[in-house]
């Protein structure tokens, strides 16, 4: 049994990894499988890492921003701030470079970690010194003594948009608290493989996909970008056993595969241009075990015979999916989190989980529901707080219970099912949280007299973020408000870019005091009733 | 591969018609297609032509006049 009870710092996982597994492989880049990092390695460059930092700076008021591409050395720098006793702030490699300037600015940070690829971003970050891993992990005999060491290891900025940057304050021990929750019922052995797809900036994929695994001394393989080819190439080649994505990453993969399996005549090729969900749908019911048969022999000649487990996260997926996975002989593991939450609250097996829940809560953390629905949370794993955020703070922390924005219930076996949101962020099948407040700015247009946006569900039960305009004429025809949406639209950020517009005939409803009821009006185009 | 070639494959993959997109037109932008459907399109044509897309480049293989170029151009098998 894997025990870090002896553990009180992130990078005490890095030191017990040399020592206990020591020239086993850590971590692994797919593309370049001779050159992976040993446990021993791993620890030699964190040190290096945190003496480079020292000498650079030793305030721990300014933490450590981490923008670098998927990579063996994204975690021998994060463990690099963390044991110089310095805040981290990781951040995917593809965040737009006026996020990363909100970001700056906010957390006053004058430090910052660029990996190859985000190299280029060092000439728009004035007043912070760029370091890059060549220099960090060059060997120094020059040190300095570590600041008093800090409480809080990670910032995870929830949003990045550049009016409202919010960061969730996790320290040392709420990560490792979820972490050991994590571990007592699931552990894994050092012949396990991770194969890392999510950025590992994503909470999720940090403590699930790095954290868990380099406790148990098992491997972590990276991929670089998410191509579902290079994806199932490396499943075969590194003998992955476990990864985890995201609901758009399984629609991707899934595409893929029945791409490939028509390509080879095990299945009619008219089932690939049926939406992924669609098809999964009717592949659950139409399909006899000889059909499924012969598909699991042509998928397991494409990904090998190692993998078995997939953990989703981050969203909602459709049980159709579950059901096909399991027929390949793929675990699909469910949960719920947040980042607040550090993040894993929940978790199961799809096949051992009763239909719409997300497993049962860990051990080590506490859920109830109050009087209105609302999911609570209470544990060790709970943040500190909103990152110079008092009034947001006490609003999410009461009592010491965390308020989750979620509605759901606890089943009479105690498994955790989710009924939907209270707060208007929209989760998104790609995991991603966006709030309308970091939207709207973009869609101002003379046409529209009113707009908001609010999330409608999807297939899989996550949200649709939609665009609804009141129309600053009645004159003024579909056609022509779609036009100016599509020019809004592509003016904005890409993340922010929402697929769809509905006009309404009617103002959008407001509170007394002038705030839009975007819940409203999204529940008006499904069910009335559900939300008020 | 020609443009005929890269166009019906393309489509396969995405399920969309390409037959009217424009040589320059930006995919993603005209058909309104996610991230991850754009990089399925480039494996595609990466399983078919066993070359590789440089991993740090992949957002600015946009249009398909941009995919072949590279396919021309690039030195791999």
């Amino acid at each position: 049994m894997v025990n870090i009870n002896n553990i009180e710092r992130l990078p005490g996982l890095v030191q017990r990894g040399a020592e206990q597994f020591g020239d086993a492989t850590a971590l692994l880049h797919a593309d370049r499988p001779n050159r992976g990092m040993s446990y021993r390695e791993l620890h030699r460059l964190t040190e290096r890492g945190a003496q480079c930092l020292r000498s650079i700076r030793s305030d721990a008021h300014n933490p450590v921003l981490l923008c670098m591409e998927s990579d063996p050395t994204w975690a021998a720098a994060l463990f690099s701030i963390l044991e110089a006793g310095l805040i981290a702030i990781p951040v995917p490699a593809d965040t737009p470079v006026q996020n990363l300037g909100a970001i700056v600015q906010t957390a006053g940070v004058k430090t910052v970690i660029l990996g190859a690829r985000t190299q280029p971003l060092a000439k728009d970050l004035p007043g912070c010194e760029c370091i890059l891993p060549d220099r960090l992990f060059q060997d120094s005999t020059e040190a300095r003594a570590s600041a008093a060491v800090p409480e809080i290891a990670i910032l995870a900025f929830t949003s990045g948009s550049t009016q409202h940057p919010r960061a969730v304050e996790l320290t040392h021990s709420n990560l490792i608290a979820n972490l050991k929750g994590l571990l007592s019922v699931r552990e894994a052995t050092p012949d396990d493989a991770f194969l890392s797809i999510l950025p590992p900036a994503h909470l999720f994929e940090l403590t699930v996909g790095l954290l868990g695994p380099l406790a148990c001394g098992s491997r972590v393989v990276t991929v670089g970008a998410p191509m579902p080819n290079r994806i199932l190439d490396a499943l075969r080649e590194h003998q992955i056993t476990h990864a985890l994505a995201v609901p758009a990453l399984v629609h991707c993969l899934y595409q893929e595969i029945l791409l490939e399996l028509a390509e080879e005549g095990v299945i009619d090729s008219a089932r690939i241009r049926q939406s992924a969900v669609d098809s999964a749908r009717r592949l659950q019911t139409e399909l006899s075990e000889t059909d499924l048969d012969r598909i699991r022999t042509a998928v397991r000649s494409r990904i090998g015979d190692s993998f078995f487990t997939l953990a989703v996260g981050g969203a909602a997926i459709d049980p159709a999916y579950s059901f096909l996975l399991n027929a390949l002989g793929i675990r699909v593991e469910l949960g719920y989190g947040l980042t607040e939450a550090g993040p894993i609250v929940s978790c199961g097996f799809a096949g051992e989980c009763p239909p719409g829940s997300v497993g049962r809560p860990l051990p080590n953390v506490e859920v109830r529901v109050d009087e209105s629905g609302e999911i609570l949370v209470r544990g060790p794993n709970v943040m500190k707080g909103y990152f110079n955020d008092r009034a947001s703070t006490q609003s999410a922390l009461q009592d010491g219970w965390l308020h989750t924005g979620d509605r759901g219930h606890l089943d009479e076996n105690g498994f955790l099912v989710i009924d939907g949101r209270i707060k208007e962020a929209m989760v998104t099948d790609t995991g991603e949280t966006l709030y309308p407040e970091e939207i709207e700015p973009y869609y101002r247009h003379p046409l529209f007299a009113e707009w908001c946006v609010a999330g409608l569900s999807d297939n899989g039960g996550n949200d649709a973020p939609v665009l609804f305009v009141v129309p600053a004429s009645s004159s003024t025809g579909e056609a022509g408000l779609q036009q100016a949406f599509k020019e809004m639209k592509a003016l904005a950020p890409a993340r922010l870019r929402i697929p769809r517009m509905i006009a309404l005939d009617h103002p959008l409803p407001r509170t007394a005091t002038g705030k839009i009821r975007r819940r409203l009006v999204a529940a008006t185009f499904e069910n009335p009733e559900d939300i008020l | 591969m020609s443009e005929e070639a890269l166009r019906k494959l393309l489509s396969t993959v995405s399920g969309r018609d390409l037959s009217h997109t424009g040589l320059d037109e930006d995919l993603k932008e005209s058909l309104d297609l996610d991230s991850l459907t754009g990089l399925r399109m480039l494996a595609a044509v990466e399983k078919q032509l066993n070359l590789r897309f440089p991993d740090d480049k992949l957002d600015s293989f946009r249009t398909m006049n941009q995919i072949l170029e590279f396919i021309h151009r690039d030195p791999s098998p």
